[in-house]
């Protein structure tokens, strides 16, 4: 968690990318990855928006551990990972 | 088109044309008639009543891109079932262009004595004495041979696991640079060509006298969208190229299903520093080659060239599943260590999956540390030595628990599962305990499935009927000669239709949709059928109990598809 008061109307997300996703941000780091603010309420589709993910190499979105699907929410301190389609090796 | 059967026992190679009751049959489609109608399914597979069938696929050897896999067929000594192997690099496109259907290895050759089979620019086969050859690594080996028959020719080779008939002994190919660094890894069919006494083959590369195509145009211009497919899928086209199947450490251990610690774990402390963006990063800053073409055809290039501090070659490819046996599986987060165990692996001749697996068994008994590389090397090389140890790791997983009398050994019928742990990713949890052979991702994995969200991972429901479909599809892949990786590039409308065109004009008969899943169908049920008179029934498709009781971290789940469920499976 980040520490943030619970009634702050913002919240903090850390966002880290995966494969060729980092590319379009050039001042990525990949060890620390993004930090993200958003108002309180904002949902994955609200993530995915801001980084202006395309349609056809929009990248997985996990959240604790599992596929998270437009509509869940973000929290306060989340840990987000994207990383693009895989079908394994 | 010809067929070449080679009797070991007196040396004697026929030639014929292909026999009517396989004809338009390629790769595992092949292999699996063969089997099913010539091999008793009781007898020994390392005896001389088992065949070992190499069978390019349906479209290898034509101009259609990735078309290079070389499917290997016998009867398995790890599993005791049916097995098809298959390994890319450059044999099958050359068995197609010199137009031959299948090789069929029979009999034993005399004890003692070492043959190799060499298969000439015209398609001319012919068995010469290897004895010289006994012992040598297939790195040596492959150099050698391609000194003596000349660059242009492709090798398929044993190194001394297969010599010695171990279990998790591979069979080698050798890539674009001629290196034998691609593998029939799985099922231990390294030991049924040790055990017949053939030692390599030596195939031409210069063959140009493949089968006709019914229809050249149509298949011509099907190809062309095939390829263009292929580069237009964010996954082949960029995601492969640039990170190489590596790309999946990161997916998998985000969704908690990367075993590691020996299958105790599902989310790997160290994946970052072994996953594909560390590992590309590396490669370019010591100036290796990711984009590295590694089978003929390609133009996804997913292979990469590992080297060291100096610059120096040391493996390649370096693959996700080799990551994850050699590395999370042992709790090591060294590249390095992880390339070092790869390279050892294709030298000696040994499945990099069930080779790691073994040696994490020895871990988690107590045997050595987990985290330990010089341990880990140690033990593999130990095999090339046929060492009491070297000969248990060398025989899989199954050898060292009963060894160490210890209970977490993660194998389906004697094969080890791969990297994908079925408590969190329970659809690869029913294609291991159900496939035809053994514990095998490649017969059907769902990770697309469940990064897509159209699955739930950690749900039972679902997941029988969704590796069915993918089993089914998966077999009918396998027939074409196609690399799976490219496959992928099958799910637009496009690329399928292309594909289905392509069989079309190859085999002068309309294959839809519909054709195309009855080949799979039609596979899958020789090679059950094969298993069934072999002895197996339902019971033999389970997962071992740890994975039903043992819930494994983050998610804390065990398996819990159920026994009746996954008898399911094979209502088709």
């Amino acid at each position: 968690m980040s520490g943030r008061s619970d009634s702050a109307p913002t919240i903090q997300v850390v966002v880290k990318l995966y494969g060729a996703l980092p590319w379009g941000f050039q001042e990525y780091d990949p060890e620390k990855g993004l930090l993200l603010e958003f108002a309180r309420g904002a949902r994955v589709a609200d993530l995915r928006s801001r980084l202006n993910l395309t349609a056809q190499d929009s990248g997985v979105v996990a959240l604790d551990g599992r596929v998270a699907a437009p509509g869940d929410a973000l929290y306060d301190g989340a840990q987000v990972r994207i990383f693009q389609m895989a079908y394994g090796g | 088109m010809k067929w070449i059967r080679v009797n070991m026992a007196n040396q004697s190679i026929q030639v014929e044309t292909v026999p009517e009751a396989y004809t338009g049959l390629g790769g595992r489609g092949l292999t699996a008639a063969v089997i099913h109608a010539e091999v008793p399914p009781t007898c020994d597979a390392l005896g001389p009543e088992n065949k070992l069938v190499i069978a390019p696929g349906l479209l290898s050897g034509t101009p259609l891109v990735n078309t290079s896999r070389i499917s290997i067929g016998a009867k398995s000594p790890l599993t005791g079932t049916i097995k098809e192997s298959n390994s890319g690099g450059k044999i099958a496109a050359s068995l197609g262009k010199l137009g031959i259907t299948a090789i069929v290895i029979e009999g034993r050759a005399p004890a003692g004595h070492l043959y190799l089979l060499s298969v000439d620019a015209n398609g001319d086969a012919r068995l010469e004495a290897a004895d010289p050859y006994k012992g040598m690594r297939t790195y040596a080996l492959s150099a050698r041979l391609l000194e003596t028959y000349g660059p242009k020719n492709t090798i398929a080779c044993i190194g001394p696991a297969g010599e010695y008939q171990l279990k998790s002994a591979s069979i080698q190919t050798t890539d674009v640079d001629d290196r034998p660094c691609r593998a029939a890894g799985r099922g231990g069919l390294g030991a049924v060509m040790g055990a017949k006494g053939l030692k390599a083959i030596v195939v031409s590369t210069e063959g140009s006298n493949p089968d006709v195509i019914s229809d050249p145009e149509t298949f011509k211009a099907a190809a062309r969208t095939f390829a263009q497919e292929l580069r237009k899928n964010p996954f082949t086209g960029k995601v492969l190229p640039n990170f190489g199947t590596a790309s999946t450490v990161s997916a998998v251990n985000s969704l908690g299903a990367f075993p590691c610690y020996n299958a105790t774990q599902g989310v790997f402390d160290g994946w970052e520093k072994i996953s594909g963006e560390a590992l590309a990063k590396l490669i370019k800053t010591r100036g290796g080659k990711t984009q590295h073409m590694g089978c003929a055809q390609c133009i996804v290039h997913c292979s990469n060239e590992f080297v060291d501090e100096q610059g120096k070659y040391v493996t390649s490819s370096l693959e996700y599943e080799t990551i994850w046996s050699m590395g999370g599986m042992l709790g090591i987060d060294d590249l390095d260590t992880i390339a070092r165990l790869d390279f050892l692996c294709d030298d000696i001749g040994l499945d990099t999956i069930n080779t790691g697996v073994a040696v994490a068994v020895a871990m988690d008994a107590g045997y050595k540390s987990f985290g330990d590389g010089r341990a880990a090397i140690d033990m593999v090389e130990e095999v090339a030595r046929g060492t009491e140890m070297g000969r248990l790791i060398g025989n899989g997983p199954e050898a060292v628990g009963k060894h160490f009398n210890h209970h977490r050994v993660p194998t389906v019928k004697g094969q080890s599962i791969a990297a994908y742990d079925p408590r969190g990713m329970q659809g690869n949890g029913v294609t291991y305990a159900t496939s035809t052979m053994g514990a095998d991702h490649t017969a059907g994995n769902m990770l697309g499935h469940y990064l897509s969200g159209a699955l739930k991972p950690l749900a039972a429901e679902g997941q029988v009927d969704a590796s069915r479909k993918v089993q089914i599809g998966m077999a009918a892949m396998d027939c074409t000669g196609m690399c799976i990786l490219a496959g992928v590039g099958m799910a637009t409308k496009e690329a399928s239709g292309a594909m289905f065109a392509m069989l079309s004009a190859k085999l002068g008969q309309a294959i839809g949709p519909k054709e195309y899943a009855q080949m799979g169908m039609r596979t899958l049920k020789l090679e059950r059928d094969f298993n069934q008179k072999a002895g197996f029934t339902n019971k033999d498709d389970r997962l071992p109990r740890f994975f039903c009781e043992e819930p494994l971290p983050p998610h804390n789940q065990v398996f819990v598809v159920s026994d009746e469920a996954l008898d399911q499976l094979y209502n088709f």
